[in-house]
């Protein structure tokens, strides 16, 4: 099969201070009129931000670049959209290349949703009938139906997002190379994006993430490439490489904290079982791999029939099961209730208080928990389920969402208290 | 939907295939209409978004210029020199034709700053950009020729043909800035230095060139204009417009032939610029 992109040896130098050594700028451009190669050599303040950097990918492939804030990734999709000229190497695509470096490049806050799909279009490449032939997919998509004649300065920036997103995968690119934009936007529009780049995927489009949410680097990506300071640490399988990032990071941490605060207690976790920190509004961070157990199941029960929707005061019932992978010696799940919309942490229940399954060591594991009286106010909850042996997680994933309906009474606040009124 | 592309890049200079730069320049011209065309409206929409008289404005503002010199000239104040025009047409067919010749030469000088945000993030023609700015001072152009058009009918010194001619020949007014502005957009990207003279320059020049006064009131200017490009092509085009008659042929084909091998040179540059200097913006 023939690359459809191909790095090698690839170069790129920034100045730390470009403002002083405007004189740069002068010379790039005098050597680039008069057929002068570029170079790697550093003049005062220069520095590498890209350095020997190899890769080489196939239709349907899918890469990540990992690494910190100013390792080199984003100047890297730059250089294979070729709106930067490296200083060293060679880049070859072959295809149409689509880059989500800026969801809404070339938005104009003034001009509407509809105008501004056409700005963006035409800034693709497409001309107006083509982009005729796919506004009402963008529209569709974005899920903007209602604003799209509205000014793109009251768009909140996940509206904007969704509005750019669209744009873009609405194109149908060969190469889509995409960098850490799907920050913005709701969960149900992140989740709805990835399943559309999981489909182009599979249509057989290569695609290049830039992104710090590492479980979605390893779902979406068979390979990745860590960066650090511009140098390629290691390339492989996606899970190896955010695993080794994942592993230094925590070192980095740890010596930050010993140096802040010593002496700190030294924690120790196995080797593979490192934190995976996707920060979200639920607690500390998701870990959803299933590394450790399989075949999770979680239901709500009322009455003996399984709900995602279900009367406050209602007794419910949770049952879970699972499989553990490996052995374990300190066994324990927390339930945990959090409001959807802004991770309102409203409370835990725990195995810890009684070490109810402290003596499950291997095989599968099945518990039911009653709850009485259900106290939460009417709205939307999520429960997460947070396995752990010891201190350190063998999961922790929002495992349900569910409704909380009104029982024809008022309610104010968080909860609703069960109570017998008298008149003395 | 995109455009197939198979693109190599390298550190090499593009100078080294001079073909394929020429080749991308021609497709970028082709390929960048549509986005040239967007830009160009999404300009003009955000310039008048917030104005009542929206672009009334522009072409009040030589008007009210004009009318100053009128009043200096019936008061004696000033001495427009022998013109076989009345002098209201001649002033304000200069300050019209010269504002296209301001315009041409200064919005160039800007555009890659103004398109800092798509040059950063997308691989664009960078042709598109100089379309969009050829549009720009086009659509601003129409209400100065309509008011060149009424004021010469008003006054009785119109010359149908000769103004048809003009309008033909009236692009050479644009060439003659945007060919300095293009040139000089990618060092002013650098170095803002550079416009910021260009626009302190332009009031001087536009005393020293033929708009305001048909014969120079100092020999100095005499010479001055006989190598001024703007001078000379508004001067052919103001008397083409207005009598039928080309002031100089020889100066006027020799400077639109100079200025279009300038105007060459400039894009050249400029399109090579772009990939140099956009984490230079």
């Amino acid at each position: 099969m023939k690359p459809v992109v191909v790095v090698e040896n690839v170069a790129k130098k920034f100045s730390r201070n470009a403002n002083v050594h405007l004189s740069y700028g002068i010379w790039d451009l005098v050597g680039e009129i008069l057929g002068r190669s570029k170079n790697t050599r550093l003049r005062q303040d220069e520095f590498l931000a890209v350095k020997d950097l190899s890769f080489t990918l196939y239709p349907g492939d899918s890469f990540a670049l990992i690494g910190r804030n100013g390792c080199g990734k984003t100047t890297t999709l730059k250089m294979l959209n070729g709106t930067l000229k490296p200083d060293a190497g060679k880049i070859i695509t072959d295809g149409r290349v689509q880059a989500l470096i800026a969801l809404g490049a070339g938005f104009d806050p003034k001009l509407s949703g509809r105008e501004n799909i056409y700005n963006a279009a035409a800034v693709l490449g497409l001309n107006n009938r083509e982009t005729r032939a796919i506004i009402d997919e963008v529209i569709d998509f974005a899920e903007l139906d209602d604003f799209i004649d509205s000014p793109v300065q009251t768009y909140s920036s996940g509206m904007k997002a969704r509005l750019g997103f669209s744009v873009a995968v609405c194109l149908k690119p060969e190469i889509l190379l995409i960098d850490e934009i799907l920050s913005v936007g709701d969960y149900a529009f992140q989740n709805k994006c990835f399943a559309r780049m999981q489909q182009l995927k599979k249509e057989g489009v290569t695609i290049i993430l830039v992104s710090h949410a590492h479980t979605r680097v390893v779902q979406m990506c068979e390979q990745a490439a860590w960066l650090h300071h511009g140098k390629t640490v290691k390339t492989g399988p996606s899970k190896e490489i955010v695993e080794a990032y994942l592993t230094f990071l925590d070192e980095q941490e740890v010596k930050k904290m010993q140096k802040a605060n010593s002496p700190l207690e030294e924690k120790k976790r196995p080797a593979s079982q490192e934190k995976r920190p996707t920060s979200t509004i639920y607690g500390a961070f998701i870990y959803d791999s299933l590394d450790h157990i399989d075949a999770l199941e979680v239901s709500l029960l009322v009455q003996g029939r399984k709900v995602d929707a279900f009367k406050i005061h209602d007794e419910l019932v949770v049952e879970y099961s699972f499989n553990l992978k490996q052995a374990v010696k300190n066994l324990n799940v927390n339930l945990v209730f959090y409001r959807k919309d802004d991770g309102l942490h409203y409370g835990k229940i725990s195995t810890l208080n009684g070490d109810v399954i402290k003596h499950i060591h291997t095989g599968r594991v099945s518990c039911r928990v009653t709850i009485p009286d259900f106290n939460l106010n009417p709205g939307s909850y999520v429960l997460l389920m947070a396995i752990f042996e010891g201190h350190s997680f063998l999961y922790r994933n929002v495992v349900k969402e569910f409704v909380v309906k009104g029982n024809g009474n008022l309610t104010w606040g968080l909860m609703g208290f069960k109570c017998r009124y008298e008149v003395m | 939907m995109l455009a197939r592309n198979f693109e190599v890049y390298t550190a090499e200079s593009k100078v080294r295939d001079l073909k394929s730069v020429f080749k991308a320049m021609l497709s970028g011209l082709v390929r960048g209409r549509y986005l040239a065309y967007r830009l160009f409206i999404k300009d003009v929409k955000a310039d008048y978004s917030r104005s009542v008289l929206g672009i009334l404005w522009d072409f009040l503002d030589p008007i009210v210029f004009a009318a100053i010199f009128i009043l200096l000239q019936r008061g004696r104040v000033i001495n427009s020199g022998e013109i076989h025009i009345p002098y209201v047409v001649f002033v304000v067919y200069g300050m019209l034709l010269w504002q296209t010749f301001s315009e041409a030469l200064t919005l160039p000088l800007g555009v890659m700053q103004r398109s800092k945000t798509l040059l950063t993030q997308v691989k664009i023609p960078p042709e598109a950009l100089l379309l969009a700015v050829f549009f720009k001072v086009l659509f601003n152009s129409t209400f100065r020729i309509a008011v060149m058009f009424a004021l010469a009918l008003f006054m009785d010194a119109l010359s149908w043909v000769g103004f048809i001619k003009s309008l033909l020949l009236y692009p050479t007014i644009i060439l003659a800035g945007m060919a300095f502005g293009v040139l000089l957009a990618p060092f002013n990207t650098i170095y803002n230095d550079i416009g910021k003279v260009v626009r302190i320059s332009l009031r001087p020049l536009l005393y020293c060139s033929p708009v305001l006064y048909a014969v120079p009131p100092a020999r100095l200017l005499v010479y001055l204009n006989a190598v001024n490009p703007a001078g000379i092509i508004l001067s052919n085009l103001r008397s083409l417009a207005t009598q039928n008659l080309f002031q100089n042929v020889p100066a006027f084909v020799i400077t639109s032939a100079l200025l279009l091998i300038i105007f060459g040179g400039g894009w050249f540059i400029f399109h090579l610029s772009i990939p140099v200097l956009s984490d230079k913006i």
